[in-house]
């Protein structure tokens, strides 16, 4: 059901976008406007026409042209005749404009658009679906309003910003969820620099089951992508925030509330808390930054306009639940902090990081800093971190799965001691010699089993009669894997021999 | 025990995964007295019995050692007895997150085979899901059926021994996702169809043949299936290894016999470590075809 406040998926084509549903909120996609009133109550997957800005349900057939069939295939016409010049159509822009201005359905734009073709009667059946399915993207105002899945999302990711998941392609992640055995009533960690995809994806699989430690990076926990599952606000209490500069210090509590104090005196230094958050977003962001100029610009540049639309949208969204959880101070612990972070990454995208930062509308920070409702917010954060803590300290997670931008080596060596034994972890690394490093780390030490570095090929076909192929465009990489198996690293009392784990590894590989 | 709920303590009666050495794993069901002859020499149950997951136990006497493992989904695919052909992880992977798969889920499943993607279904959909899998094969069906028990699965799944080609599913509005890994799958579509939930769901073929997935694919779209997509999934593996290439000889002019000198009397060599792909590799298990039901619009 599309219900008010969830999050959705919009496609037009193939482009997919994410918003929350909202009455009277305007939503700009591909070119369209409309509101989401109408949608509200119908089930999810649900195809739309828009027509003056409002949305009309439509069958889902609607705008899809048949394929033809074995027995359609024509043999005996072929494009032999087809003039390529720009003459063929006899409408002209003018022409188009004056139809839609009257309010001429896309169909019926199409339709004379074909029918003005001079080439399109010769064009063998195949051709004629694909001009029909060309101009249908043009034309055509159908969106389907779609729930969050693990699956759409990564596609978004993708085709949008792979940067901002590390490129992390879905058969990887699809992987790393199986191969980490990811189940309810289990005890996971998970490293996640991927907007909280794999964090979502984690969480999903465990149907709010279980324990989920969060190993986040910068100040506060970032959940972009998992908030789009739209999780009952149960499944919150299985999760546990833990920082990741406190990793060396899993097994010295002191550390870890001096850690925190410190950060809270850092803020306190500056009189303005707004400078300090905006110092930490910066902070933050900065490797980001670099890391866009290098990689992505190409990427960005190509989608630049949409992607700028999306943005602002977004921030949009993001300041007015901000506000509201001012307001409604029962929020989630955290949470309002975490959006402070939400812009910091909005902002990298846009690819003008602004020094000035986004106004917002905080109290003072001397007003702020005493606010009831914030230092509850505070001592709650450090109350999960406290628990998380003791929940790594006893050594006996179920699984850890790590995809960040870091170098996962350390993280690996520090995590890998909070798993049980025979139980298994999945490393991702967008490139292949972090994950040869940290294979060399863990065979040195031992403790580990059925190590593999992997990576997978995915290819995509075209299936019609006559038509099969694969497709002309595939992805060139997903990334690597490294995964295993952990044992205990204690020999049996009763053994004579102890073989150092090395000896082992020798007589495997013959 | 239950193959979807990690436990620490090995008991008598559990199975356990015994590993050898890294192409050699065995599942063995624990019974306190027996011995198993392993190629490091015999293996007592009763020293296994008691201990952690993971740990070493030895063998043979002391002569030498082997894990027991902690049984899942994905070693099972390694090491169970195989009845017939069956999909490996990386496929299942796919699959399961291709039909978005997760706790609660309902799923319907041809044909049952070995169990293999049943295994890993039924640890995603657990503990509120269930599997509905269907095998035409009665010795298969009654093997897969005494498997599940064995893993303390049955509450989770339900085998029926049916032609699913001629009989269909007998299965109206409950499933969230189809899985068909059957030598003609287009002739399941519309009772697969009938299957899924009237607020939509997906649909899953597994195939090795382009026949196969052209006839399902055809099917698919005149039956209403949307977003039909086609797929191939391959698996490589890297092996670790540190490798020196020798420097080559360009001959030493004199002016530079002092340089030779300088450096080392042996023949240098250019050493780094390095992932190496494989020399061979499986080029191709099957294709994956997905498909979307839509709620269907009630025309008012
Ligand atoms: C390749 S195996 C499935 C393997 C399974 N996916 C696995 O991974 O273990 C195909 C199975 O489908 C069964 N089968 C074939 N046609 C069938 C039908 N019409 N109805 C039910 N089962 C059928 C066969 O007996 C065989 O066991």
């Amino acid at each position: 059901m599309i219900e008010e406040g969830d999050q959705v998926l919009i496609q037009k084509a193939n482009v997919f976008r994410l918003v929350k549903v909202e009455r009277n909120k305007k939503i700009f996609t591909e070119k369209l406007q409309f509101f989401l009133d109408n949608a509200v109550g119908l089930p999810l997957g649900s195809k739309f026409e828009v027509r003056n800005k409002q949305l009309f349900q439509v069958p889902h057939d609607s705008g899809v042209n048949q394929v033809p069939s074995e027995a359609e295939v024509d043999t005996d016409r072929n494009n032999e005749k087809i003039q390529d010049d720009n003459r063929s159509q006899k409408l002209t822009k003018e022409d188009l404009k004056e139809m839609a201005k009257q309010g001429a359905k896309g169909e019926e734009i199409i339709e004379q658009l074909a029918q003005n073709n001079a080439n399109f009667k010769d064009k063998t059946s195949f051709s004629q679906a694909k001009y029909l399915r060309k101009k249908g993207k043009k034309y055509l105002n159908y969106i389907t309003i779609l729930r969050p899945t693990l699956r759409l999302l990564c596609n978004m990711y993708m085709a949008k910003s792979p940067s901002k998941i590390c490129h992390l392609r879905v058969d990887t992640l699809s992987q790393m969820l199986t191969v980490g055995n990811i189940h309810a009533h289990s005890k996971v960690i998970v490293v996640d620099t991927c907007q909280g995809l794999v964090l979502g994806a984690v969480m999903e699989r465990m149907g709010g089951l279980g324990t989920l430690v969060q190993v986040y990076h910068g100040d506060f926990p970032f959940r972009h992508a998992y908030d789009a599952f739209n999780f009952p606000a149960s499944f919150d209490e299985t999760m546990m925030p833990y920082p990741m500069n406190q990793l060396n210090y899993i097994h010295c509590p002191q550390s870890i509330k001096d850690g925190l104090q410190r950060e809270d005196q850092e803020s306190g230094v500056t009189s303005n808390g707004e400078e300090a958050m905006d110092q930490e977003v910066t902070k933050d962001a900065e490797p980001n930054v670099e890391e866009q100029k290098v990689e992505v610009a190409p990427e960005d540049s190509i989608s630049a306009p949409r992607t700028e639309q999306l943005l602002t949208e977004e921030q949009e969204g993001v300041s007015d639940s901000k506000e509201k959880d001012e307001n409604c101070t029962a929020g989630k612990a955290s949470s309002s902090d975490t959006e402070v972070n939400v812009e910091g990454e909005s902002e990298l995208l846009t690819g003008t990081p602004n020094a000035d930062g986004p106004t917002r509308k905080r109290p003072p920070w001397k007003q702020y800093k005493k606010d009831p409702a914030r230092l509850e917010r505070q001592r709650e954060r450090k109350e999960k971190i406290e628990q998380a803590r003791a929940v790594l300290q006893q050594g006996n997670m179920d699984g850890l799965l790590i995809a960040c931008k870091f170098h996962p080596g350390p993280l690996v060596e520090a995590l890998l001691p909070c798993l049980a034994p025979s139980r298994t972890f999945a490393v991702y690394c967008q490139h292949r010699e972090p994950l040869v490093d940290c294979y060399n780390r863990l065979r040195a030490k031992g403790g580990v089993l059925k190590l593999q570095l992997t990576e997978t090929w995915l290819r995509n076909f075209q299936i019609l009669p006559g038509r099969t192929r694969p497709d002309m465009q595939m992805s060139g990489t997903g990334g690597y894997l490294l995964s295993g198996i952990t044992v205990t690293m204690e020999t049996d009392s009763t053994s004579s021999t102890t073989e150092p784990p090395l000896k082992k590894a020798k007589l495997e590989t013959d | 025990m239950s193959f979807v709920r990690y436990k620490a303590i090995v008991e008598e009666g559990d199975v356990v995964i015994v590993y050898l050495t890294h192409e050699s794993m065995f599942p063995l069901t624990l019974e306190a007295g027996r011995i198993f002859q392993t190629r490091f020499g015999a293996l007592r149950h009763s020293d296994i019995i008691g201990k952690r997951f993971g740990s070493k136990i030895l063998c043979g006497g002391g002569r030498g050692y082997v894990y027991a493992l902690h049984p899942t989904p994905e070693l099972w695919t390694l090491t169970l007895p195989h009845r017939t052909q069956i999909v490996y992880t990386t496929d299942i992977s796919m699959l399961t997150l291709q039909l978005d798969l997760k706790p609660g889920s309902v799923v319907v499943e041809s044909g049952t085979g070995s169990g293999s993607v049943s295994h890993a279904v039924i640890r995603t959909i657990a503990p509120t899901g269930h599997l509905y899998t269907f095998e035409f094969h009665q010795q298969r069906a009654e093997k897969a059926r005494e498997e599940f028990s064995d893993h303390g699965l049955s509450n989770l799944v339900t085998v029926t021994h049916r032609n699913v080609c001629t009989d269909g599913f007998g299965l109206s509005d409950v499933a969230d996702a189809v899985f068909l890994d059957l030598p003609s799958p287009w002739e399941a579509v519309a009772s697969a169809k009938l299957a899924l939930k009237k607020a939509g769901g997906r649909l899953c073929s597994f195939s090795p043949c382009v026949e196969q997935i052209q006839r399902t694919c055809d099917k698919l779209r005149s039956h209403g299936f949307c977003d039909i997509t086609t797929i191939e999934c391959l698996l490589r593996t890297f092996d670790v290894r540190t490798i020196a290439l020798p420097e080559p000889d360009l001959g030493q002019p004199d002016s530079c016999v002092q340089t030779r000198h300088e450096g080392s009397e042996t023949a240098q060599s250019f050493t780094f470590k390095s992932a190496v792909p494989p020399k061979d590799m499986p080029g191709h298990t099957g294709f994956l075809t997905f498909a979307t039901l839509y709620p269907q619009v009630e025309t008012s």
